[in-house]
């Protein structure tokens, strides 16, 4: 059943985008001058 | 659970009729709201306030309309199929119109030229005027009969043109619906906003109820002094396979009349429609604007059910081949699409339902000037 | 009264052009509503401002595009009714059904949920907007499911049934019409293009405020976030791409074959055709560049199913067709009323042929009794246009290779947290914002010109699912598509870039770069926008 794979497929990508943001979160100074200047 | 095919044809006529009713009392008031839009607002932000008391809602409510579409395709694909491509032009003027409602709405407000602002408000008038008309003239040409004919492989052919379309009556129907349509926005209106906007609703609900007692009452005389309605002769049985060009079908003056004398009790529907009316009246200016949406409402139900239970069971007849007329007998679906369509129906339509009178419910407040002054980059 | 072979060729270009339009905007709307789900998520798990602009900014860009979505979509549901009524008629108890559903279980919920995700920021909780968006974006691919369901079965037309006596066809199956091979493969394969489409724009605009050195941070979790979603997007469409869906019904394996340029059967594994100059005429390919094996592993997935070739097909539907002629001489009879029952029986017997008899249409009114020389140029329209297909889908396959690149090496130096230093792929994703659109676009045409001759596969002819309208009638709408469409495609692209430029600083919250330092140099506006704060959930 494709269906099922879609649904499968669409939550392990949209689990690939937040991962990889919450990598970036995590581990990165987000802005060049200051961390964090924008929150 | 299997329903019989006679009951489900018939459940299908109900179905589409009430797919009908819930476009216009939805869609009806936004584009009620669109028609209104240029004298309702006099200045940029009063204009505002209209488009805003309509703007998250409008998209859900024009849903109704292409679900009604869609359930005749699939319901009464004989009709979709010879409807739409019979009233080519004046579907495609129909759909250029609906084209700046979308637009109208997302892009008026996120630049801040007058002209440009300007432009779009018309381009709303238009997405509002021009189905609110047209729909009533479809339904006042219905109810004389359409130029059609089928052959041998029962493709539809149809052989009028746009211009006669644009009858003496069916303009007539034209004024009723629009005038119905631009009340139902106005009461909307009146309840969703505030000060001089609200002062003018007033006046538009009372001047278009007004219209449209006026033009529904002339349309009913019309039809009861002598108009040429169809009646069936001969026909297969209800429950044997639809073939359009099986039955023999008079045209008699004062046919639209007959189901109100076999049933008596009809007679509720044009009688709804009038008391709605004063009764969208009667509360718009008491400021009850609950019950004044509710008789609206109800009036639009009125002269829906007007249509449908003078032309029963007739959908779509033919002024040429009275014959090849399309009835909710014989223009239906198979038994399998109706049953299956029918529990897509009770299934989902309650919960549409259920979601938009909570997404109403979350967003129910009055559209003042001081709110689009606050959130003026965040509103439409 | 038939339709004129002009009114025929103009109803396709219109039909082909509102589509072909329509799906510019479709694509992204599948894509962002998730991509917007994404960030929501996010702002609700750290809860940073940052992830809230996000929404609102892109929602921004997603709610200009999305208008013109609903705009060409009404277009779509009227003109199968206006331009295709004996399509309508003839397959409506089938097609019909999915259509409706679509309204009723997806674009009411998208819809309607659309709505509350604009303006329902201030009136609901944190969670509650979330699930408004998660509803909006399951709605959006609800939608998809049941038009491709729907046009899954014009390639394959599963469980239904041609009834003579209603002169159409009819449900016989619902369940097999949704679990439709071809309508699943389909389905998955283009939705996940969608999600390139979203990711693929969320990621070239964020390049481009890093390139400006503007919003950093805004425009790094944006464009982490778009690598991220786009990559495990990319791969399933070409992982999943639809292939697999072309071994079943003969159209879809016509199409395949005139994909590969395939005119003899292979024996099998088939070869792959990378590069040649397919001759219609000729029947062959000249200059072929083949890859042993490889179409035969790819369409069958399996070593030794045979892939058929043009030639092969061509004798098929000649034998069809002279079948399908003797079914449309019974169809005459049952349909004037004179057939006995062993005609009738013989009916059913030949009907399935009865759509290849059709084919014979275009060249005589009387079918039955059609000549030698009408049956054989009958068979060779039986197949589609060879070279813009094989053409055509190469091109599509090269785009989504380069797309897999960018977004393999844009998450890998997002991983690796160097890709602000990357100029050459960040004007790499800038510059590639259009290739999922040249691939969408192509993907559709190898798909729906690929189907040609036939509206329904095996069934109805496109030739006779038109309307019986006039030239003037079909100019009148051309004209009125074009002028609409451009003027609109014009306002859309002039909105796009507007607020695309601005970025984050269109949200008039104060924080973003081209309200910083002097306050009133906003771009648009120009007005003081930091007087108060609109926000009522500022951090």
């Amino acid at each position: 059943m494709w269906y099922f794979a879609w649904i499968l497929g669409v939550l392990l990508a949209v689990s690939l985008g937040i991962i990889n943001a919450l990598w970036l979160e995590t581990t990165a100074c987000l802005d060049d001058e200051e961390c964090g200047s924008i929150d | 659970m299997i329903i019989d095919y006679e009951i489900l044809k018939l459940i299908w006529w109900l179905f589409v009729g009430v797919l009908l009713i819930g476009f216009a009392i939805t869609d009806g008031f936004d584009m009620g709201a669109g028609v209104l839009l240029p004298w309702g607002g006099k200045n940029d932000e009063e204009r505002r306030v209209i488009i805003n008391a309509v703007a998250p809602h409008w998209d859900g409510n024009q849903v109704w309309f292409i679900t009604a579409g869609g359930a005749i395709f699939a319901a009464w694909p004989a009709t979709y199929a010879a409807a739409f491509s019979g009233f080519y032009v004046a579907m495609l003027l129909v759909l250029f119109a609906l084209f700046f409602r979308p637009v109208g709405f997302d892009y008026r407000s996120k630049i801040e030229d007058p002209r440009w602002r300007n432009m779009w408000d018309w381009g709303l008038f238009i997405g509002g005027f021009v189905p609110a008309l047209v729909f009533g003239v479809a339904f006042g040409n219905l109810l004389q009969g359409v130029p059609f004919q089928y052959d041998e492989y029962l493709r539809p052919w149809y052989t009028g043109s746009f211009f006669e379309l644009l009858n003496p009556f069916a303009l007539l129907t034209g004024v009723v619906s629009l005038s119905m349509l631009t009340m139902h926005g106005a009461v909307y209106l009146h309840t969703r906003t505030t000060g001089v906007i609200k002062e003018r609703m007033k006046k538009a609900t009372t001047f278009f109820g007004g219209l449209l007692v006026v033009s529904f009452a002339a349309a009913g005389l019309w039809i009861f002094a002598g108009f040429d309605g169809f009646h069936i002769v001969s026909m297969p049985a209800t429950d044997s396979l639809p073939n359009p060009t099986a039955k023999t079908v008079e045209i008699v003056s004062g046919a639209w009349l007959q189901n109100y004398q076999s049933y008596p009790l009809t007679i509720v529907a044009p009688v709804l429609a009038f008391i709605g009316v004063a009764g969208a009246i009667f509360f718009t200016i008491r400021d009850r604007g609950g019950l004044a949406f509710i008789s609206s409402s109800l009036s639009i139900v009125g002269v829906i059910m007007t249509a449908g239970v003078s032309m029963f069971p007739f959908v779509m007849p033919s002024s040429t081949h009275p014959s090849h007329s399309l009835t909710l007998w014989d223009a239906s679906s198979s038994h399998l699409t109706l049953t299956v369509m029918f529990w897509a129906t009770v299934i989902f339509l309650p919960i549409v339902i259920g979601y938009t009178l909570w997404c109403y419910r979350s967003l129910w407040a009055k559209v003042t000037i001081e709110d689009i002054k606050a959130k003026s980059h965040e509103l439409y | 009264m038939f339709p004129t072979e002009e009114v025929i060729e103009l109803s396709r270009w219109q039909f082909a052009s509102t589509a072909l339009y329509h799906f510019l905007f479709v694509p992204l709307t599948l894509g962002m509503t998730w991509i917007l789900v994404i960030m929501e998520s996010l702002y609700v798990m750290t809860n940073k401002q940052v992830y809230k602009d996000m929404v609102k900014f892109w929602g921004k860009l997603f709610g200009i595009n999305f208008a013109l979505g609903v705009t060409t979509g009404l277009t779509m549901e009227f003109e199968f009714g206006t331009n295709w009524a004996y399509y309508s008629h003839y397959v409506g108890d089938v097609f019909g059904a999915p259509l409706a559903i679509e309204g009723l279980m997806a674009f009411f919920l998208e819809s309607t949920f659309v709505g509350l995700f604009f303006f329902g920021w201030d009136k609901l909780s944190k969670k509650q907007h979330l699930m408004v968006t998660f509803l909006m974006a399951l709605g959006t691919n609800l939608s998809a499911l049941w038009i491709l369901i729907a046009n899954g079965w014009m390639q394959n037309p599963v469980g239904s049934d041609f009834n003579p006596m209603t002169m159409r066809m009819e449900m016989q199956s619902f369940a097999d019409v949704i679990l439709n091979p071809v309508a699943q493969v389909k389905f998955i394969h283009t939705v996940a293009a969608g999600y390139v489409a979203g990711s693929m724009f969320v990621l070239g605009i964020s390049a481009y405020y890093i390139l400006k050195g503007r919003d950093l941070g805004f425009a790094r979790r944006s464009f982490a976030i778009a690598a991220g979603f786009g990559l495990a997007s990319i791969l399933s469409v070409i992982v999943l791409g639809d292939e697999s869906g072309y071994e079943v019904g003969d159209v879809q394996k016509t199409k395949l074959a005139a994909i590969e340029a395939e005119w003899e059967t292979e024996k099998a594994p088939a070869a792959f055709t990378v590069i040649g100059f397919p001759d219609q005429e000729a029947e062959e390919t000249h200059a072929a560049i083949k890859i042993p094996y490889a179409m035969g592993i790819i369409a069958t997935r399996s070593f030794d199913e045979e892939v058929p070739g043009l030639k092969d097909l061509l004798e098929n539907h000649e034998r069809r067709i002279r079948r399908g002629m003797i079914a449309a001489g019974y169809l005459d009879k049952i349909r004037a009323g004179t057939a006995t029952e062993f005609e009738k029986e013989s009916f059913e017997n030949a009907k399935e042929d009865l759509g290849y008899g059709f084919l014979l249409r275009r060249y005589t009114d009387d079918i039955p009794n059609a000549t030698e020389e009408m049956i054989q140029k009958a068979t060779k329209d039986s197949i589609p246009q060879v070279a813009p297909l094989f053409w055509t889908f190469r091109i599509m396959v090269a785009v989504g290779f380069t797309l897999l690149f960018i977004f393999a090496a844009s998450f890998y130096y997002t991983a690796k947290r160097v890709v602000h230093k990357k100029r050459w792929l960040l004007k790499l994703a800038l510059y590639g914002i259009p290739l999922p659109w040249v691939a969408i676009e192509l993907g559709w045409f190898v798909a729906e010109f690929g189907r040609q001759p036939w509206a329904i596969g095996e069934v109805l002819p496109t030739y006779m699912a038109a309307s019986n309208l006039t030239v003037g009638q079909l100019w009148f709408s051309m004209a009125g598509f074009l002028g609409f469409y451009t003027l609109l495609l014009v306002i859309e692209m002039y909105l796009m870039f507007k607020f695309g430029r601005q970025g984050p600083s269109s949200l008039h919250t104060g924080r973003y770069h081209f309200e910083q330092g002097s306050d009133d140099s906003s771009a648009g506006g120009g007005e003081p926008v930091l007087a108060r704060p609109v926000e009522s959930d500022r951090i």
